[in-house]
């Protein structure tokens, strides 16, 4: 069932087009993965669903279905409904998404008593079950203890009880454990997969890394210069990206299991920047391209499905 | 051989109101001319603090920072000047490390007359034909930080810790705030810059990945000490020491049919250092006699250090 169509978004910053007609659907309780270099537009693209944009970005067609409702026409505060408790929103950095001058417990009291009738002791009793949840030790005592009193992946996992709270159908994580280091990004992220499962939400997991969307997504989108390029199931996907932009990636990251050493082997560049799409009439990646030819610098090619995949290059096959 | 870096015994200390927090606890290390020493670890363990120490930029509480035999560990500002022309660094993010209002012939220029390298017309050859080696276009110097991509920042950080013809770079952090696409290009620049100029680097980073591809030796810290050190082909192989496999673990593979177990170690780095291995309470294997008596750092194959009693 799809829980989430994003269908043909796009939204203008002054000056310039940062999502360009965007299509993507989540299935009720999958992991998509969002991924792309920074400026991509995919926090744009997250933004657009929850209706957070900036109040100078604009959102110039495109609908967002959420359970057959489109919330780009939703009021105000019927998408306050929707926000917290069908839908919410895990950030990059958690010191910065929570008040440092209120108790863990109390902000979290707050999402639940704004979306349900509960009594502030019920209430109380609730986060000390979800704290519990997401494995915060001692949590009856945790729970009064204030943001800077916790480390970066502990106050992580406060913002995963909050996204949680109210049994929402989709959470939105905006690269989670990009401010983390190795070890505590897995036990992280591993608590969030976990959680989608127990409570059956989907996964909107965006992120610059390779590596996390391989370990942790079902499916991929990955976008360049506000488009979505390519989009696969994840074994297809990493078995043989289709877009060059997919393979230029995939080729440049260095892997840990790989045996490469700089003085054996160079590593592969994508060269140029991502700056060359600014004023390309056809394919934005065609400036950077290793396979370009005349007719990419046309007009951009739409994505268009192959078997289970799709995507916007015409000189890919499978 | 006298290596080029020597690092005796080295303590940093802040003070974090009235506790004094042990950044950098007893750490020596050797880095010889030619040699790429990768320095991995959390965030907190005392990295950047390390290569802040050896670069003069924090003091020292103890110990010795010898460059080229010569201490320069407690040197004033006029007797240090010679050896900093030789210790260059390059930072994580090259945009805070530029003055905006500076064009890029600014930046560089000053490096070269603090220094007093060349006349005018001297400079400017210098100054043109570093741009260029980094792989900046030609009418760069005239332009200012802001109209430069990121991985042009970091071409321009190169640039002016290059300029002054180093022996050996400190690099914290260099390609952790660039796009995939981009770290490939600047660390294929640092390999070619090593192999043209014979330069040495101290690359601190805490991407195992990266320090796996660039660093010839590989030095893994936890809370402010040297737990293991080795070559790197060695540490990948046979990593001794458990916080070493833990982090190598905790690395997500791009292969998604390499499913990954529970991770080995739970919780995070944390500053209490109590009396024993400060990896203790961590420890998957900790035994009592872990928790009671600290591990040294001893050799356990040749050129290869861990500080585990059981490594």
């Amino acid at each position: 069932m799809t829980l989430l169509a994003v269908d043909r978004l796009s939204v203008a910053f002054p000056g310039h087009l940062a999502v360009r007609e965007v299509s993507f659907a989540i299935e009720a309780g999958e992991t998509l993965a969002l991924v792309g270099e920074s400026g991509c537009g995919k926090s744009v693209t997250a933004f657009s669903v929850m209706r957070l944009l900036p109040p100078n970005a604009r959102v110039v067609s495109g609908r967002v279905l959420f359970d057959g409702t489109d919330l780009l026409a939703l009021s105000g505060a019927a998408m306050r409904e929707v926000r917290g408790k069908q839908i919410s929103l895990i950030q990059q950095e958690p010191m910065t998404s929570l008040n440092p001058v209120l108790s863990i417990g109390s902000q979290i009291i707050e999402v639940i008593r704004r979306h349900e009738s509960l009594s502030r002791k019920a209430a109380r009793t609730r986060t000390i079950e979800l704290l519990d949840l997401v494995s915060i030790p001692e949590p009856q005592r945790r729970i009064d203890d204030h943001p800077h009193n916790l480390s970066g992946g502990m106050r992580q996992r406060v913002m995963i009880a909050m996204a949680v709270a109210c049994n929402p159908k989709l959470v939105i994580a905006d690269e989670p454990t990009t401010a983390l280091d190795v070890t505590t990004q897995a036990q992280v992220l591993d608590l969030l997969d976990d959680l989608r499962r127990r409570l059956g939400m989907a996964v909107l997991l965006i992120t610059h890394d390779l590596g996390v969307v391989a370990q942790w997504a079902d499916r991929i989108s990955v976008m360049y210069a506000g488009r979505i390029v390519e989009q696969a199931a994840i074994g297809p996907f990493f078995a043989a990206p289709l877009h060059p932009y997919s393979r230029g990636l995939l080729a440049a990251r260095v892997d840990v299991e790989a045996d490469e050493h700089y003085t054996q082997n160079r590593l592969s560049e994508i060269p140029g920047s991502v700056g060359s799409a600014a004023g390309e009439q056809g394919c934005a990646f065609a400036p950077r391209c290793p396979i370009v030819v005349a007719a990419c610098r046309t007009a951009p090619p739409p994505l268009r499905a192959q078997g289970e995949r799709a995507v916007a290059c015409p000189r890919t096959s499978t | 051989m006298t290596a080029l870096l020597a690092v005796r015994d080295l303590h940093t200390r802040y003070a974090v109101g009235r506790q004094v927090l042990r950044a950098v606890d007893g750490v020596s290390f050797d880095l010889a001319q030619g040699e790429t020493v990768g320095l991995v670890g959390e965030s907190g363990c005392g990295k950047s603090t390390l290569g802040k120490t050896i670069l003069r930029l924090v003091p020292s509480a103890e110990g010795t920072i010898l460059l080229d035999g010569a201490d320069i560990t407690r040197l004033g500002d006029a007797a240090m000047a010679p050896h900093r022309r030789r210790l260059q660094m390059i930072f994580q993010d090259p945009f805070g490390s530029l003055n905006p209002r500076h064009s890029i012939r600014t930046v560089l220029d000053t490096a070269l007359k603090v220094h007093r390298l060349g006349d005018r017309p001297e400079r400017e050859r210098q100054m043109r034909e570093i741009v260029a080696r980094v792989g900046l276009p030609a009418d760069s110097l005239d332009r200012y930080p802001h109209e430069f991509s990121g991985g042009q920042r970091q071409r321009i950080g190169i640039a002016r810790a290059l300029v002054l013809r180093p022996a050996l770079i400190v690099c914290d952090e260099p390609v952790s705030a660039l796009d995939v696409s981009i770290q490939a290009q600047i660390l294929n620049l640092l390999v070619d810059l090593k192999r043209d100029l014979g330069l040495s680097y101290l690359f601190i980073s805490h991407d195992l990945s990266v320090v796996r591809y660039f660093a010839d030796r590989v030095l893994v810290m936890y809370l402010g000490r040297i737990v293991e050190s080795a070559p790197h082909g060695r540490l990948w192989r046979d990593p001794r020491h458990p916080y070493t496999r833990a982090l190598f673990a905790s690395v997500p593979s791009a292969d998604p049919g390499h499913r990954r177990g529970v991770p080995p170690i739970r919780g995070e780095l944390t500053g209490a250092v109590t009396a024993g291995c400060r990896f203790a309470n961590r420890c998957p294997t900790a035994t009592d006699k872990c928790r009671t008596e600290e591990p040294l750092l001893r050799a356990v194959a040749d050129g290869h250090h861990a500080a585990c009693h059981f490594a």
